[in-house]
């Protein structure tokens, strides 16, 4: 497929996530988390059960700041439940809990190839998402009222790899100049920065977060760079909910392109 | 089968990180002794002990990120025959051990005084973990 975004041959994603939240389904309950697991456990043979997330609502993009997290009340009756249901080469996931519908895919490190948004990762969302649209009709547990789509792209910029320090910080992200005005601070033990901005029409949030950290999968230090939009789609249907997600992607792709320096782009090969 | 996973934290991501500015030294040396566990290769004992994955050094951090003290007793990190690692931890006369076996479930051996405990720990088991932790620091 012909690409328009701006496109790397060797981009540092290493996690991409799609996702719905809904309003909670009332008559979902513990039972049907091992009933849904069935219809798809021939994709996804494991599974781990997790906390709950909690509702990450965005605001209406009225101008005012995003609000915190605040005092969370969860409705009593819902089942205090995640379920993760994992493929069996471990790369890709469907997360589920009452009110939340998510799809992973991750990169198991120097193994795997990034399968692009358009090619893999927003057509196997789709035929979850139908999947899981279809078992709720076919038991009579209702159909999700969507509050909000969300779309995450993780990104590692491993120690060594266009960086060797946090002093290289400024030539990695133009945004960050790393001066001072005067000389006593030293080489920062860690940056962590985190911006947010709004998409046209009210529709979503993009939020970028930049947190030195260690991957547990193979101890490497990173800095992990997150890219996370949020929204509310212009309905709940299928092709809405895919719309919204395309923009969703697109402010993540250019927003990562202008996020990062030429010099990196070199690195990760830019073609487009 | 099904993959215990210790929780470390309630996001959408998948992939496990410890940030570094909530890494305490012991946790960062803990690190990086579980990162010369993945040299290890296959028949590393001469007993024809597999390779350790991934997904189990990815387990132990998890195991370790869960553990938010800036201070912990000297901690002892070895591979376990099978593919499996064990975490070890003496304090004031408890000792506590916690092995993530091959299939990434957790154990826990708690040793004080002339008595111990053993047991599986459940997932998702965060709470367990920080509870057991507590308990040797008690010590």
């Amino acid at each position: 497929m012909a690409r328009t975004l701006p496109d790397f041959e060797s981009p540092p994603v290493i996690e991409t996530v799609l996702g719905v939240e809904f309003s909670p389904l009332a008559r979902f309950s513990i039972p049907h988390f091992g009933m849904f697991w069935q219809t798809i456990r021939a994709d996804y043979p494991n599974f781990s059960v997790q906390p709950p997330l909690d509702p990450q609502i965005e605001g209406a993009g009225d101008g005012k700041p995003p609000k915190g997290p605040g005092v969370l009340i969860r409705i009593l009756g819902h089942p205090p439940v995640r379920c993760w249901f994992i493929n069996a080469k471990n790369t890709e996931l469907v997360q589920l809990q009452s009110d939340r519908f998510l799809f992973n895919w991750r990169k198991i490190v120097g193994t795997e190839a990034y399968p692009h948004y358009d090619d893999h990762t927003r057509p196997v969302f789709c035929r979850e998402w139908e999947r899981f649209c279809s078992f709720l009709r076919d038991n009579e547990l209702g159909q999700p009222q969507v509050r909000q789509c969300e779309i995450t792209y993780v990104n590692h910029l491993e120690k060594g790899q266009g960086w060797q320090s946090l002093a290289d910080m400024a030539s990695i992200f133009p945004c960050w100049s790393g001066r001072m005005t005067g000389s006593f601070l030293p080489v920062p033990e860690a940056v962590e920065i985190g911006s947010g901005y709004q998409l046209p029409g009210g529709s979503g949030r993009l939020r970028i977060t930049i947190q030195p950290a260690i991957r547990h999968t193979d101890q490497k230090e990173v800095l992990q760079l997150t890219l996370a939009v949020r929204g509310k789609p212009a309905s709940g249907n299928t092709q809405d909910i895919l719309k919204w997600l395309d923009l969703g992607r697109e402010w993540i792709v250019r927003g990562f392109t202008d996020f990062t320096s030429e010099a990196m782009h070199k690195l990760w090969r830019r073609t487009v | 089968m099904a993959e215990e996973c210790v929780v470390v934290k309630t996001a959408v991501q998948w992939y496990g990180v410890s940030p570094i500015l909530s890494a305490s030294p012991w946790m960062r040396q803990a690190f990086a002794d579980l990162s010369e566990l993945r040299q290890l290769k296959d028949n590393w004992d001469g007993y024809s002990s597999p390779a350790i994955e991934s997904r189990v050094l990815e387990q132990a951090g998890r195991v370790l990120s869960a553990l938010e003290v800036e201070d912990a007793p000297s901690l002892s990190i070895s591979p376990v025959p099978g593919g499996g690692v064990q975490l070890e931890w003496q304090c004031a006369g408890r000792e506590l051990e916690i092995e993530i076996l091959p299939d990434c479930t957790l154990q826990f051996l708690a040793v004080f005084g002339g008595g111990m405990e053993e047991g599986v720990v459940p997932s998702p088991s965060i709470d367990v973990i920080r509870c057991l932790f507590e308990w040797l620091l008690e010590g």
